[in-house]
């Protein structure tokens, strides 16, 4: 098994190839240059050519993939052409926000949605069930960016608990916490419903019930663990795009993430700080989609069972 | 399982609170003797240049420098024109205006604890701001900078530049330290001359300045300046409405009456520099025919766009020079006729009309463009509105399908700007490329113009042949909006939107 | 033990679903006892309310769309209509255990089949931890397997295993009626003796009681003492294994034995029971059997029969006694 995951790892390897090369690819298709973004409107042509000479824009793309990644081999991923800051630290300083984001985010979505996933398939055809159902659809619906803004109006404004924004301590979180958790609840209780449904009409249901395991008891330890697979995949999946950070979320709230930092620099043209981001989120989440994996296997022997077939 | 559960929330609680603990409490604000000690000013956009003030290329970053970094001469608050001393107390102008002296203060210290000397300036001239610099292309006329001795330098001129002093008065001009800048790189700029120094920046999230004892001038009332980032327009004024700031930086058209009507705010509103314009590329037919251009100018409804995009808090003008620059002076332009706009289109090679695009990157100009589309039916142009990304846009001037475009453009400079920037055959920013060669000699003209009198009739004869040829269609200008908390005093608001807070304080 | 005259005693019982397409009449008004200690086959084709019955003899009819419309169940003495959930908790695994149909899903696939036996023996007995883990070996053993597969997962097992574990399962709390739902219908024919065999040991054992649910008359008369015929929802005919194998009485029972292969004579065709069930959310009004029997009078199709009594303990449901000279065709040639 974990001979499975070691070559899980290496596979990391070629995935960060691949992104790196699709990133300069991409970027190199889309029109303007960092020489137009951070010289500004006053830049004569000679004074393009000089910056573009100097940072190697002129360069053909493969030339400059061959070079970054050389470097990169080296540990060194570069500076920003925009604020001449190195990636790697400029990177770090925002990473820890964006995780603190992410997974109070989705612990909140989590405690939430699942019981709220449980008790709709338990009480599936109910008023209950429908009402519930309905809120997560508005919850799915629901723009973020307007989410955000009616949360600042009430606890910000009117009722003065959380600030409007900005980093620092708990009280910042809770907001964009709550928003983030609102979108990624909606489509985790739906997941949890659909695979309880799926799991409660199981037979080892109706074996547990007939041993006299109670209802309660059977949805909880016998159900909601077989359920737990599609789930976990969910939050695997949701977890993972936060991590690229959420960048309506950190707008509305000003949170400073990595989401509005690969934004800018992509505006910005902002290549070493766009490839050097992207790289190391796909790391990020090639990691988490492996624990993701681990846990799948703590959770279903039979899964636990195919990784030691696959060694 | 259940263990497994329990064990999943704790770690991700401990997570959460191993970062939470990692993040930096902010500085709460102790009120004592006087004045309120930290004043918080929400800002709209990443001021990245911040700590590099020479390569500055917006607004936001050349606010902030004003507060940490001092230029050779600055411009009088009071009529946005007169040239006042700074960093050099007094200069003579000789040989016809071809050579400027100036005298240095003595007593300027730089936030590294460094004294201004002539060897900075001369290095933040020659190594910095003429090389790369955003000031750059506005100091063509620049020969050479020299020191005559520890506090005295001179400006060798290619020509008597009148608008010299304009350009040394912006931000990106600032002097900064020779040392620092050797010893610590770019960011080296960041130790200025000025009343604040940086204290952290901290990106995305904000800027921490502290006063700077050492100040030659005036010192402020406030301790500390912290501007604080906030993207979003509402979320911006939503902090104001909550008190988390005290000074909101353009907040939002829809915003303004909330912050009107709350009686411990005060919207402050300016008349704007930027104009709104619609821009032709005349080396490409039907905008090389000027009858084109000129219907184009008069079938647009600015009143309408100016609803539309900017909620009616913006004037129309017509002259492509904008009312609040110096030496100004109103001539006739187009307004909205289409019955004449028609007879224009009638005269020129395009009676029946064609079809266009036109570019826009912004918002508020594409929701003009889609009143001018509305217009422009009328007389048989079909325009098409294209919203590209910026930057491509910055990218696409020289494509071949460029036809239009809706841009706007703020001189921050001397009048000279308003034609050097956008009209010349070499300008930066000539949207329209004309390739003019009476536009070319008269701004050159008009640049070294020593007579004050001839040199504003000479713009005003400029403006009008350009208005005229209708290069530019003009649009509009925006007024430049503040919210302010009721009690904050000292704080300068200009229409280039660069305002200076410097002695921004509020009394307790 | 307790002392009830019977170990299950239902009568009157009625089972709907209520679906979006009509209401599916699965069960009705059915009569059945088991003596204690006794085995009673429930014989029909799939579909015939077989495995309703044994649900809502443990109150498990999936609800919704389940109702239990009418009837009374009395389980060794308990009334499990008229009980507390939690209450029949207590019940359910220690009264009455049951063995199902297929032991692929039955088994929790994420629950080792040790902590699966432990879980019932924890629940109906005041044992430590290690005690249950210690019966649940000596169980896992009394059912052939060896007491080492004890951490083993179901997925580890082959489908005879597995079923046989669900036999430990069923029996580990020494329950007073074990309903067997079709036992042995998934698994291979090898293997089928060899679990008929271990159930019918294990019954003699523990003195349990059994309803045994099947389509296949050849289990019946190995396994039990009396036999109940079901067609869609109702009993058509019950007696003694003897009486209802050699006095065969319902033409739906005769059906069931002509479509059986004979040993005697292999010569002979299949006679399958020509036609399909009918569609329970539309039962006919007379004789549900009706359209499919060959001795069908327009009074079956009319009138819907009741079970009456033959003998002391042979009923039948079937218009055509009412003519006193009346006989079947397999009673004809029988002897």
């Amino acid at each position: 098994m974990y001979r499975y995951f070691l070559k899980r790892l290496f596979w990391l390897i070629p995935v960060m190839l691949g992104v790196s090369i699709f990133i300069f690819i991409i970027m190199d298709f889309f029109p303007g240059d960092a020489a137009d973004t951070v010289l500004g409107e006053a830049a004569s042509q000679e004074q393009l050519e000089e910056y573009r000479e100097a940072h190697g824009l002129n360069d053909p793309v493969m030339v400059r993939y061959v070079r970054y990644m050389a470097n990169l081999l080296k540990g060194d991923m570069g500076i920003s052409y925009v604020t001449g800051r190195d990636v790697f630290k400029t990177y770090m300083q925002r990473l820890p926000n964006t995780l603190l984001l992410a997974f109070s985010g989705m612990t909140l979505a989590i405690l939430f949605s699942i019981p709220i996933g449980i008790i709709t398939a338990l009480k599936r055809g109910t008023v209950l069930d429908g009402t519930l159902m309905i809120i997560s659809l508005l919850g799915l619906s629901m723009p973020l960016f307007w989410l955000g803004l009616l949360l600042i109006i009430g606890f910000s404004l009117n009722l003065g608990w959380f600030p409007t924004g900005g980093s620092g301590d708990l009280k910042h979180l809770v907001l964009p916490a709550v928003t983030l958790a609102v979108a990624k609840m909606a489509m985790l209780a739906r997941t949890t419903r659909s695979s309880m449904l799926e799991v409660l009409n199981e037979d080892y249901i109706r074996t547990a019930r007939a041993k006299g395991v109670s209802k309660r008891k059977a949805t909880l330890k016998h159900a909601l663990r077989n359920a737990l697979i599609p789930i976990i995949t969910v939050i695997g999946i949701e977890l993972g795009s936060s991590l690229g950070g959420s960048v309506l979320c950190e707008t509305v709230f000003s949170w400073p993430g990595v989401g509005r930092l690969i934004m800018d620099s992509i505006s910005k043209r902002d290549i070493p700080m766009v490839t050097g981001s992207l790289i190391l989120t796909t790391m990020l989440v090639a990691f988490l989609l492996l624990v993701v994996d681990i846990i799948y296997a703590f959770v279903d022997p039979r899964i636990k069972a195919q990784y030691q077939r696959k060694k | 399982m259940k263990k497994g559960v329990f064990l999943f929330v704790f770690f991700v609680v401990l997570i959460n609170l191993a970062f939470a603990g990692g993040v930096k409490e902010t500085v709460a604000t102790p009120t004592s003797v006087g004045y309120q000690n930290v004043l918080k000013v929400g800002i709209n956009m990443e001021p990245i240049t911040i700590c590099t003030p020479t390569k500055g290329t917006n607004v936001m970053c050349h606010m902030m420098s004003f507060s940490t970094h001092n230029t050779l001469v600055t411009i009088s608050n009071e009529d946005n024109a007169t040239i006042k001393p700074c960093l050099a107390e007094s200069w003579d102008i000789l040989d016809g205006g071809k050579t400027i002296v100036f005298h240095l203060r003595k007593d300027v210290k730089f936030h590294n604890g460094e004294t201004m000397t002539s060897e900075d300036v001369v290095y933040s001239f020659k190594e910095r701001i003429l090389k790369g610099g955003t000031s750059r292309a506005l100091l063509s006329s620049v020969v050479d900078v020299v020191a005559d001795d520890d506090y005295t330098i001179h400006f060798e001129l290619s020509g008597a530049d009148q608008d010299l002093f304009y350009t040394l008065s912006a931000a990106p001009s600032c002097i900064i330290s020779k040392k620092a800048v050797e010893t610590e790189g770019d960011e080296g700029e960041c130790y200025g001359t000025g009343a604040f120094k940086i204290e952290e920046y901290v990106q995305g999230e904000f800027v921490r300045m502290v006063r700077f004892d050492d100040y030659f001038g005036e010192k402020p009332k406030t301790e500390e300046i912290d501007w604080i980032i906030y993207l979003e327009d509402s979320a911006r004024e939503l902090a104001l409405e909550t008190g988390e700031i005290d000074i909101c930086y353009s907040p939002a058209n829809s915003d303004l009456p909330f912050i009107e009507k709350n009686p411990d705010l005060k919207l402050i509103s300016v008349k704007g520099l930027n104009v709104y314009y619609i821009g032709f590329n005349t080396k490409v037919a039907p905008f090389d025919d000027e009858y084109v251009r000129q219907a184009i100018a008069s079938c647009v409804n600015k009143e309408d766009a100016i609803t539309v995009a900017f909620d009616g808090l913006a004037d129309a003008v017509d002259n492509v020079m904008a009312p609040a620059v110096p030496m100004y002076t109103h001539v006739d332009g187009y307004t909205y006729n289409p019955t004449a706009a028609k007879e224009l289109l009638s005269k020129s090679g395009y009676p029946g009309g064609f079809k266009s695009t036109i570019w826009v990157d912004r918002a508020d100009e594409e929701q003009m463009a889609l009143v001018f589309k509305e217009n422009l039916a009328q007389i048989g142009i079909d325009l098409t509105v294209v919203r590209l990304e910026a930057t491509t846009l910055k990218a696409s001037w020289n494509n071949a399908d460029y036809q239009m475009c809706l841009q706007k453009f703020g001189n921050t400079g001397g009048p000279g700007t308003s034609f050097s920037y956008v009209f010349t055959s070499k300008a930066p920013a000539n949207r329209s490329k004309v390739s003019d060669s009476n536009v070319d000699l008269q701004t050159a003209a008009a640049a070294v113009e020593t007579d004050q009198v001839k040199r504003q009739a000479m713009y005003r004869d400029l403006n009008e042949y350009i208005t005229k040829k209708a290069y530019w269609a003009p649009i509009c200008v925006p007024q430049i909006f503040v919210g302010i908390k009721a009690s904050v005093k000292g704080a300068v608001y200009k229409g280039n939107g660069s305002h200076i807070l410097t002695y921004a304080y509020i009394e307790n | 033990m307790d002392k009830h005259e019977f170990a299950l005693d239902v009568s009157n019982l009625t089972v709907e679903y209520v679906t979006s397409d009509g209401i599916v009449h699965a069960v009705n008004d059915i009569d059945l006892k088991i003596p204690p200690q006794k085995s009673v086959g429930l014989v029909g084709e799939t579909g015939a309310g077989k495995t309703s019955t044994a649900l809502a003899i443990m109150n498990l009819i999936p609800s919704p769309p389940g109702v239990i419309r009418s009837g009374k169940i009395i389980l060794n003495g308990y009334d499990v209509l008229h009980m507390k959930d939690s209450e029949l908790n207590q019940v359910r695994g220690s009264e009455v255990a049951m063995i199902f149909q297929d032991p692929m899903t039955a088994l929790n696939p994420v629950l080792n089949i040790g902590e699966q036996i432990e879980e019932s023996i924890l629940l109906h007995e005041d044992v430590t931890r290690d005690e249950a883990h210690e019966q649940a070996c000596e169980m896992l053993e009394m059912v052939g397997i060896d007491r080492s597969r004890i951490y083993d997962y179901p997925h580890q097992l082959s489908g005879g295993m597995k079923q046989r574990v669900i036999i430990a399962i069923a029996l580990c709390c020494n329950p007073h009626l074990l309903i067997a739902d079709e036992p042995t219908t998934a698994l291979d024919v090898t293997i089928q003796a060899q679990v008929l065999d271990l159930i019918s040991n294990l019954r003699d054992e523990y003195r349990t009681a059994m309803l045994l649910i099947t389509h296949d008359l050849g289990i019946v008369a190995d396994m039990c003492d009396e036999v109940s015929v079901m067609y869609a929802g109702r009993i058509v005919e019950h007696g003694t294994v003897e009486e209802v194998f050699t006095n065969t009485k319902h033409p739906y029972t005769e059906g069931l034995f002509d479509s059986l292969p004979k040993i005697n004579d292999r010569k002979s065709l299949l006679k399958p029971i020509i036609g399909l069930m009918p569609d329970p959310t539309e039962l006919p009004e007379g004789c549900t059997f009706a359209p499919r029997c060959r001795y069908a009078m327009d009074k079956c199709f009319k009138r819907r029969p009741s079970l009456n009594a033959i003998s002391d303990t042979h009923e039948v449901s079937c218009l055509a006694y009412e003519d006193p000279v009346f006989s079947i065709e397999r009673n004809k040639h029988g002897r």
